[in-house]
């Protein structure tokens, strides 16, 4: 609705014709906005306060960090100097550092953008769509988190244990051909690339496919029907078409891709490939002591490289901001595929099965066996032992229930703060509101591993100390998710006419009571699902973790990282089972509660 | 037409509107600037004044954007007003002065959105119910006066339906149920029928009217549709860009329009140019225009001699009658051009020298044959004459 856009814009300024109050009004009113802000918070009641209070809470933990590493990266030892500076061009290896993240992200980039096109192309415009897939294809990394992912394929294709090599060399060995390991390996450059680039399709996929249902297929069709092929039109109409979401899904990824840590840890370390994140990470956690001022210079690189994209993104956003053509989005334009239907299907059931559905069967044989072996013995399997990997050790089971635990109050204050905050926002847009939910939305924009490196810097030590607790854990969780959260609360809020407050407000309930008789009740299927999102993002978050996690507060991310270095293979295969199945688990039930709450006609 | 004269009768059946006590509702010097992304100021609310009995019926009634709206929603307290003062029911609510702005659900008063605002996940009886319960009247209570006043409202029989389930007309009595069960002496409607069939709107009005009548509140009632502001109102205030340019009965806004711009907004008129000739005794005027000499009342105050002015005449005003050879004075020979029958009158377009193509309306009983000869005289003192631009 433009009136309340043009709203937000009006309470903002002072209002006009203030000659005719006393000054003293107009001083104490308008001079300062604060003293606004703090008027209007003191006629919404406590709970206009409460609300700029979060807000206010949650910038500072935003904006605290981030000073500390640029203090630290400029001042760092009291003075300003240039020793970090010259510390870190100096460093062993940075150059081949930095070579092969560039490597990585952009040859996966490429990778995924034409696969992510591909597929979103085969969901929407042909008949090789499969509903459920397309609905589950962007699920993907939350299904089975990244870190649980790149394990499983290690057990599939490790050289010498890996279940699909030994597959392969009873095949060759029928032939007479002997191997004793390989022939694959995914302990290399194919490997790795190929992994950032499965993690990489959903974004593209994703961002394609909005791209596309916000374009006109009507002018496949005109293409079509004026005598063009198939390719011609691909060429020649679609893609230009979706050049704009083509990049911003590039750009997304270079964000991505920049901060991508599960993968090259896993497998990079073994390879004695490094890449920037991991090497931040293990110069903070891993080394000791730890070379904290080198890890704030890096993680320098880090910044520009996703400012860089940020700006690009604002650009082709900007410059193409006419270019999104038609309206509706029907699927109108069905494209025939003819005889390559159903390999265009099996292309992508594959992605599927690789991506997901292999990886599973691996943590389930590895589990099931009891240790990691291709001579499994599937007589002695033992269904128990799909849990006792995570039951039978005291550590695996506390870091399990650590990170449930903190994903279950995390996930739940998460998306309280962010509906209270959508709220306050949706009716009170002040400047000062609308730069806290700016700053607030920040670390969508930043790197997770730079958020951690600052909340190590601004929390672990004194006056906080609190390293090593769970509370570092929480409020970082909550500062890198709140974004998404808000997000979704947004979203929620938009869907709740304002007109239903303003009626509990005139009825007599004040700001509280109309928030929980009121907006809640409205606002749930939307909370919901942004609630199961949260959780699954912080039973998996692995970068900030690794940093602020300790012995004695153990999260599954950070334990199993721990497990693969130290090779309890079972154990591993376990807890990445158990995170997958919970993810599902919470992921079902959120989609199940949002389905009947929404059916019930709100 | 049943209903209306029904109406009538009801009306003069409410309390007396004396001014005596408090009034349930006052408005002083209420300004309310907004501010648009360009920077323009636009002064939706500009000083105004207005002060309600209690049990009296006041609509609000102005075109599109005249800031209706906004100075009911700086009533209910949804706006921050710049400057002025709302009391109600004796309790000053806002006031730059004294630094008062309290929030709406302190002031006690009804309202009525145009889009409803029923809460969907809420059945019928919990809707009513919730502003007796946020008030913390005993449960024993709230069970018969939901019941009461949802009979009164005839949706009785809703009460556990959804609001989702129900048809436009219901939910708006839904939502008059609910504005009006805490009973607080002053309720106010925003545009309540624009969102439902013809029909449906006459029979609401009437019921609105009814209620109003058993139990007795005040009234601010904002539309855009004039036929509804005359069959509600006690008083009818019109709005013209922020500011109100008439307050009365709605007989004399009729009758007798403080200017122009009310004359044109309400009811239909014939307009003339012309300039004043000579002033005579309580207001007779006459001027002369280019369809000769016309006796004249002065409409507005502030009218000499020589001015240039429009003379204005409602359609039903105009009385048809065969040409007098002589002419009279204010009778014009016309030209028919087309009638309509509209049921209880008939309406006929005309074409007079200097009025150039005029309305007028005479009773359906009688008829005219496009192209016949004829005349229509205007008796001087409904022909009113108004500046041409009033601001
Ligand atoms: N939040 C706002 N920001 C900026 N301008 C506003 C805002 N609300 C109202 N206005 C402006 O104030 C003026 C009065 O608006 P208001 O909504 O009171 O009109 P209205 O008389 O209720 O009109 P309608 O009959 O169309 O409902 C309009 O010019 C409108 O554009
Ligand atoms: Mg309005």
């Amino acid at each position: 609705m433009t009136t309340t856009d043009t709203k937000a814009e009006t309470d903002t300024e002072a209002p006009g014709g203030l000659d005719d109050i006393d000054a003293e009004l107009a001083m104490a009113v308008v001079a300062s906005p604060w003293a606004r802000v703090v008027a209007r918070a003191r006629r919404g009641g406590w709970f206009s306060v409460l609300s700029v209070v979060l807000g206010l809470v949650f910038a500072i933990l935003v904006i605290y960090p981030l000073v500390r590493v640029l203090i630290q990266a400029f001042f760092g030892d009291g003075t300003f100097d240039f020793s970090i500076a010259s510390e870190v061009l100096n460093y062993p290896g940075l150059g081949q550092m930095l070579l092969n993240t560039v490597i990585l992200v952009a040859s996966s980039m490429v990778l995924a953008l034409f696969f992510g096109a591909l597929f979103a192309w085969l969901m929407e415009r042909t008949d090789a769509r499969i509903g459920r897939l397309a609905a589950l294809m962007p699920m993907l990394p939350m299904l089975m988190p990244a870190i649980a992912g790149a394990i499983g394929w290690v057990f599939l294709l490790a050289p010498q244990a890996g279940f699909i090599n030994a597959i392969i060399r009873a095949v060759l060995d029928f032939f007479g051909v002997h191997l004793t390991s390989g022939p694959l390996d995914i302990y290399s450059w194919t490997g790795l690339i190929a992994l950032y680039t499965a993690y990489q399709i959903p974004f593209a996929f994703l961002m394609i496919t909005t791209g596309l249902r916000n374009s006109d297929a009507s002018m496949e069709e005109a293409s079509r029907i004026s005598g063009a092929s198939l390719r011609h039109t691909l060429m020649r109409i679609t893609i230009p078409v979706l050049r704009p979401s083509l990049g911003a899904a590039a750009l997304y990824m270079v964000w991505f891709g920049f901060s991508f840590y599960s993968v090259p840890v896993v497998l990079g370390t073994q390879m004695n490939v490094k890449v920037l994140p991991v090497e931040i990470v293990r110069l903070l956690t891993f080394t000791y002591p730890s070379n904290t001022k080198v890890a704030v210079g890096l993680s320098i690189f880090l910044i520009i490289a996703i400012g860089t994209a940020w700006y690009f993104q604002g650009r082709i956003l900007r410059s193409n901001r006419h270019s999104s053509i038609g309206g509706k989005g029907q699927r109108n334009s069905i494209t025939r595929l003819g005889k390559w239907r159903r390999p265009a299907q099996a292309l992508l059931v594959l992605y599927f099965a690789l991506t997901f559905v292999f990886p599973l069967i691996a943590q389930i044989l590895v589990a099931l066996n009891g240790y990691w072996t291709t001579a499994i013995k599937w007589s002695a399997l033992d269904i128990t032992r799909l849990w006792s990997g995570i039951t039978a050790n005291s550590q695996a089971s506390s870091a399990f229930g650590t990170s449930t635990l903190l994903a279950l109050i995390g996930a739940t204050i998460g998306m309280t703060v962010a509906a209270i905050f959508a709220l306050y926002l949706r009716e009170h847009r002040s400047r000062i509101s609308r730069v806290l939910d700016g700053v607030i939305k920040l670390p969508a924009a930043l790197s997770a591993i730079v958020i951690g490196l600052g909340f190590v810097l601004a929390f672990a030590g004194p006056p906080f100390n609190l390293g090593n607790t769970l509370v570092i854990l929480l409020l970082c969780y909550l500062v890198l998710f709140l974004p998404q959260a808000t997000i979704a609360a947004d979203a929620a809020a938009a869907q709740v006419d304002r007109q239903l407050s303003e009626a509990s407000w005139v009825s007599g309930a004040g700001n509280a009571r109309t928030f929980a008789r009121i907006n809640i009740p409205l606002m749930i299927p939307g909370l919901v699902a942004g609630w199961g999102l949260l959780f699954v993002w912080m039973t998996g978050e692995l970068n900030a973790s690794v940093m602020l996690a300790g012995t004695q507060t153990p999260v599954v991310g950070y334990y199993i990282l721990q497990t693969f270095q130290f090779g309890g293979f079972a154990t591993l295969a376990s807890l990445a089972l158990g995170l997958t199945v919970l993810n599902i688990v919470v992921l079902s039930i959120a989609h199940f509660i949002e389905k009947r709450t929404t059916a019930r006609g709100i | 037409m049943s209903t209306a004269v029904s109406e009538r009768t009801l009306r003069q059946a409410t309390p007396d509107k004396t001014p005596s006590a408090t009034p349930a509702l006052v408005i002083e010097n209420v300004r309310k600037e907004f501010v648009r992304r360009d920077g323009t100021k636009v002064p939706a609310v500009d000083n105004i004044s207005l002060r309600i009995e209690q049990g009296e019926f006041v609509v609000l009634l102005g075109p599109s954007g005249c800031g209706k709206t906004t100075l009911l929603r700086c009533v209910a307290g949804l706006e921050d007003p710049d400057s002025g003062t709302i009391t109600i029911n004796g309790e000053q609510h806002y006031s730059s002065g004294n630094r008062v702005n309290t929030s709406p659900d302190k002031r006690k008063l009804g309202m009525i959105f145009q889009s409803y605002a029923l809460w969907p996940h809420m059945k019928v009886s919990a809707n009513v119910a919730y502003p007796l319960k946020v008030r913390g009247v005993p449960k024993s209570q709230i069970r018969d006066r939901v019941m009461n006043v949802l009979e009164l409202a005839g949706i009785k029989e809703l009460a556990e339906q959804y609001p989702g389930q129900l048809s436009g007309g219901q939910q708006q009595r839904v939502a008059l149920a609910r504005a009006l069960v805490s009973n607080n002496g002053l309720v106010l409607f925003d545009e309540p029928l624009s969102n439902v069939d013809a029909k449906v709107r006459e029979q609401l009005r009437f019921e609105i009217l009814k209620m109003q009548s058993e139990i007795g509140f005040a009234a601010v009632y904002v539309t855009h549709d004039q036929d509804e502001a005359m069959e509600l109102a006690d008083r009818i205030a019109v709005l013209n860009s922020g500011k109100i340019s008439q307050l009365d009965r709605p007989e004399a806004i009729y009758d007798r329009p403080a200017d122009r711009y009310v004359a044109k907004f309400v009811g239909a008129t014939n307009e003339i140019n012309g300039v004043v000739e000579s002033l005579g005794a309580d207001g007779a005027v006459v001027i002369k225009t280019e369809a000769g000499q016309i006796d004249a009342l002065l409409g507005e105050e502030g009218i000499t001699v020589g001015d240039t002015v429009c003379v204005i005449g409602r359609p039903e005003r105009f009385e048809l009658r065969e040409a007098s050879a002589a002419g009279a004075k204010n009778e014009w020979p016309v030209e028919v051009r087309t009638t309509m029958f509209m049921g209880d009158h008939r309406g006929a377009v005309l074409r007079a020298k200097g009025w150039g193509e005029m309305r007028v309306h005479f009773p359906s009983s009688t008829d005219v044959e496009p192209g016949g000869s004829l005349a229509v005289a205007l008796p001087a003192k409904f022909a009113r004459v108004y500046k041409p631009s009033s601001r």
